[in-house]
């Protein structure tokens, strides 16, 4: 079963009570939400993902509601709440829905040590993935976003997963968090994307979600082997520049970006070797798009 | 400097050291700090003749050794870039120079 | 036990929990993250060669866990040997306590614990030497406000915690296990000479058995902090079954815990290591501990706050009850530490503190 197979009502009424249970990639999570925006924006960005019983063992418990205190007859705010804490501080009502992607991201960065977690985007062709590591403002999100719709699977926008036993990328995909001018960007340069009403005023700006295309959710469990690392940095007004990058150098960068790498130790170290051996390294400058888009795709010669 | 020169270096356990070289220098992991290190092409083949010098070797001998690979990057003051790069081990902890 | 699931009752019966399903898994995982003790279940599993029979979406969630533990533990080792290093021209051993000494001397609290800072204990008049020796080392005090200093330095039992500046790891610095302005008052030079070296660690000791446990109780009954407490009372139960397995412990234990001033506190301690995870405790302890047993009255209050504040159910639903339950023991904590007086502006102060620390860290990324 899927998101879509359930009537608005009914998928209202389980955010409200008992919780609705969501596949995404191999993670399942349990969300609770009794906000109408949420609501909407599963309604939208999820609607072709698997729902679960609640026979399925549950990753994460996530509950976006209004504070429990008195606050909340003064100010209209949503709560973030994994598992009885909450891990941010509350936001505006109408940040509901970006707060559960915020909120699932921390989840998965928090607890998923059974993985080695880069935070980059990463797609796919032909059982072949693309990484891009970037610290935010690279503008990778855009560029995985562009991607997306020029034949690449998604197969996560923020957080890529590694196996560390086949050191192949596991696919994560949900939605693609776009920020400010990219969010004009991509509906230029993609009409038919489906991004959702953009929300004002959160601490990264202007932040709307791009849904995945239903192609990408076939073969939405294949994982993919690393071929090439692609360092994006979008500079307004530069020509585009693709340099290759020394794989011991892109070793270093990528370490940077891999949030819990210290935790696994030598293995950590072993892993990120052997996804190294796989990857040729570059990295890439670009202000215009489709420049971007094809310069990546002549990688894959 | 001549001390420097004189003393006698070790690296670190080498059972502790994780490598990959791709041809551009070397990463490395010590698991005796928990870090992760880069090398480039002219301190990598340093740390690897350490290693191969359990009981010590001197700057000076390391100087000889490496003038003499046909490998290794053209640098001016060998015995200088030679210092620094040990001097930068020590505090890295992946080297450390041997007590009399 | 009932069948609900339970993370202390699962603790004590490991074997039942492979016929488990997964609705049963999910509450344990839940459970045991939030009170910091999923990977103590994973090496319990681990031990008993049943961590393979567990489902695998569960199971990653428990090999996540001793990941952490095991980077932890690494780290703990690492960061011990510099203590020691840096300390090395002081002319006096190092005491660890809690976690590190757990782990240095292979106590079984240590197996899948997850730790925070380090904890060592010296002697009062070596405390200014041994800040000056950690400066050098990297070692830089935190807490810069002069009220935090005058907190630590003046009431507390410790130096403000020291941080080093590369590694970012926290050192705490204590003279004593309770503060100069707490009502009861444990000799910290009984402490230091009953302490025991670690058997292959030059100048690395530990508190005795029986001071350990004694610490410990101590330790969780006048920890402000509770959201550890569940962690540290199976600190305390796996300490008393290791070494509980001697009589002479046991008829020991009331003695010193009297001795130090410490009884109540054990009292305490004991009574809830009992009712959370069973650990047996010979019957003629509880008469031996006398003077330490408190009013009816107090002990139904104590255990109506701490039964909920511990409680591994409850602490998911942060509920109001056990917010409640966690503030008033917050208060008793530091009542217990300070001063009336000094508590009223102390607490005022954190709390406003508190606010606004909390609202600078929680920015979502």
């Amino acid at each position: 079963m899927i998101v879509a197979d359930l009537s608005r009502t009914e998928l209202a009424r389980r955010l409200a009570g008992p919780g609705l249970r969501l596949r995404t990639g191999p993670l399942v999570a349990r969300i609770q939400s009794p906000l109408p925006a949420v609501a909407d924006g599963i309604a939208l960005h999820y609607a072709q993902y698997p729902t679960t019983t609640d026979g399925e063992f549950a990753d994460f418990w996530v509950r976006v509601a209004r504070p429990r205190s008195l606050r909340r007859w003064f100010k209209s705010q949503a709560c973030l709440f994994v598992d009885g804490r909450s891990p941010f501080a509350p936001l505006p009502l109408d940040q509901a829905f970006p707060m559960l992607e915020w909120g699932l991201n921390w989840c998965v960065s928090a607890y998923c040590h059974q993985y080695l977690i880069i935070h980059a985007a990463v797609l796919e062709r032909s059982g072949r993935a693309l990484i891009l590591p970037a610290p935010p403002g690279s503008g990778k999100s855009t560029l995985a976003a562009a991607l997306v719709h020029r034949g690449w699977r998604l197969l996560s926008d923020e957080l890529t997963l590694i196996d560390p036993g086949s050191c192949r990328v596991v696919p994560l995909p949900r939605p693609v968090s776009l920020k400010n001018g990219s969010i004009d960007a991509i509906r230029a340069f993609a009409p038919s994307a489906k991004i959702g009403i953009p929300v004002r005023d959160t601490v990264k700006g202007t932040v709307a979600h791009m849904r995945v295309p239903s192609e990408c959710m076939r073969d939405a469990d294949n994982t993919a082997v690393p071929c090439w690392i692609v360092f994006p940095r979008y500079r307004a007004g530069s020509h585009l520049q693709l340099a290759a990058v020394p794989r011991e150098r892109g070793f270093m960068r990528v370490a940077e970006q891999a949030f819990n790498y210290s935790l696994h130790g030598r293995r950590g170290f072993e892993v990120l070797a052997q996804v190294l051996d796989r990857c040729t390294c570059h990295s890439l400058e670009y202000e215009d798009l489709d420049a971007a888009v094809a310069a990546i795709a002549a990688l894959d010669r | 400097m001549s001390d420097d020169a004189k003393s006698l270096w070790c690296s670190a356990p080498a059972d502790s050291l994780a490598w990959r070289e791709w041809g551009a220098g070397a990463v490395v992991f010590n698991q005796g700090t928990g870090n992760t290190h880069y090398l480039d092409e002219f301190a990598a083949p340093v740390l690897h003749d350490l290693v191969a010098h359990p009981d010590g070797i001197t700057a000076d001998a390391l100087v000889t050794r490496l003038g003499r690979s046909a490998d290794l990057p053209d640098v001016s003051d060998p015995a200088s870039a030679i210092s620094e790069v040990l001097r930068e081990f020590a505090r890295l902890g992946l080297a450390r120079r041997m007590l009399a | 036990m009932s069948g609900a699931p339970s993370i202390a009752a699962a603790l004590i019966a490991v074997d039942e929990l492979a016929a488990r399903g997964s609705p049963h898994w999910e509450e344990l995982v839940r459970q045991a993250r939030n009170a910091n003790l999923l990977s103590r279940l994973a090496c319990a599993l681990r031990d008993r060669d049943l961590l393979s029979g567990v489902g695998a979406a569960p199971r990653a969630h428990l090999e996540a866990a001793l990941t952490v533990a095991n980077a932890q533990a690494d780290a703990v080792r690492r960061e011990v040997a510099y203590v020691r290093n840096a300390l090395a021209r002081l002319d006096t051993d190092i005491v660890l306590l809690k976690g590190a000494a757990y782990l240095i001397a292979g106590l079984p609290p240590a197996r899948g614990r997850v730790f925070s800072d380090i904890d060592i204990l010296l002697p009062f008049d070596r405390l200014a030497d041994a800040e000056a020796e950690l400066r050098l080392h990297g070692w830089s005090t935190t807490h810069h406000d002069a009220y935090d200093q005058r907190y630590y330095r003046q009431w507390m039992h410790e130096l403000p915690p020291l941080r080093h500046g590369a590694r970012m790891s926290v050192l705490d610095v204590h003279h004593a296990i309770l503060p100069r302005t707490a009502r009861l008052k444990p000799d910290s030079a009984k402490l230091l000479a009953a302490s025991v070296p670690i058997a292959g660690e030059s100048r690395l000791r530990v508190l005795c058995p029986i001071d350990m446990v004694v610490h410990s109780a101590t330790h969780l009954l006048h920890n402000e902090e509770l959201s550890q407490g569940l962690r540290d009372l199976a600190d305390l139960d796996a300490l008393l079954r290791h070494f509980g397995a001697d009589a002479s412990f046991w008829r020991e234990l009331p003695r010193r815990a009297v001795e130090l001033d410490l009884s109540r506190p054990l009292f305490y301690g004991l009574r809830y290591a009992v009712r959370f995870f069973g650990t047996p405790i010979p019957e003629n302890l509880w008469r031996a501990l006398g003077v330490g047993v408190p009013s009816r009255v107090l002990v139904s209050l104590m255990d109506a706050l701490y039964e909920r504040a511990l409680d591994p159910v409850a602490a998911l639903d942060a509920g109001i009850a056990t917010s409640m339950a966690r503030q008033a023991l917050y208060v008793r904590g530091h009542w217990l530490r300070m001063p009336l007086p000094l508590l009223a502006r102390h607490l005022c102060v954190k709390a406003t503190r508190r606010r606004e620390s909390d609202r600078e860290q929680r920015r979502p990324v």
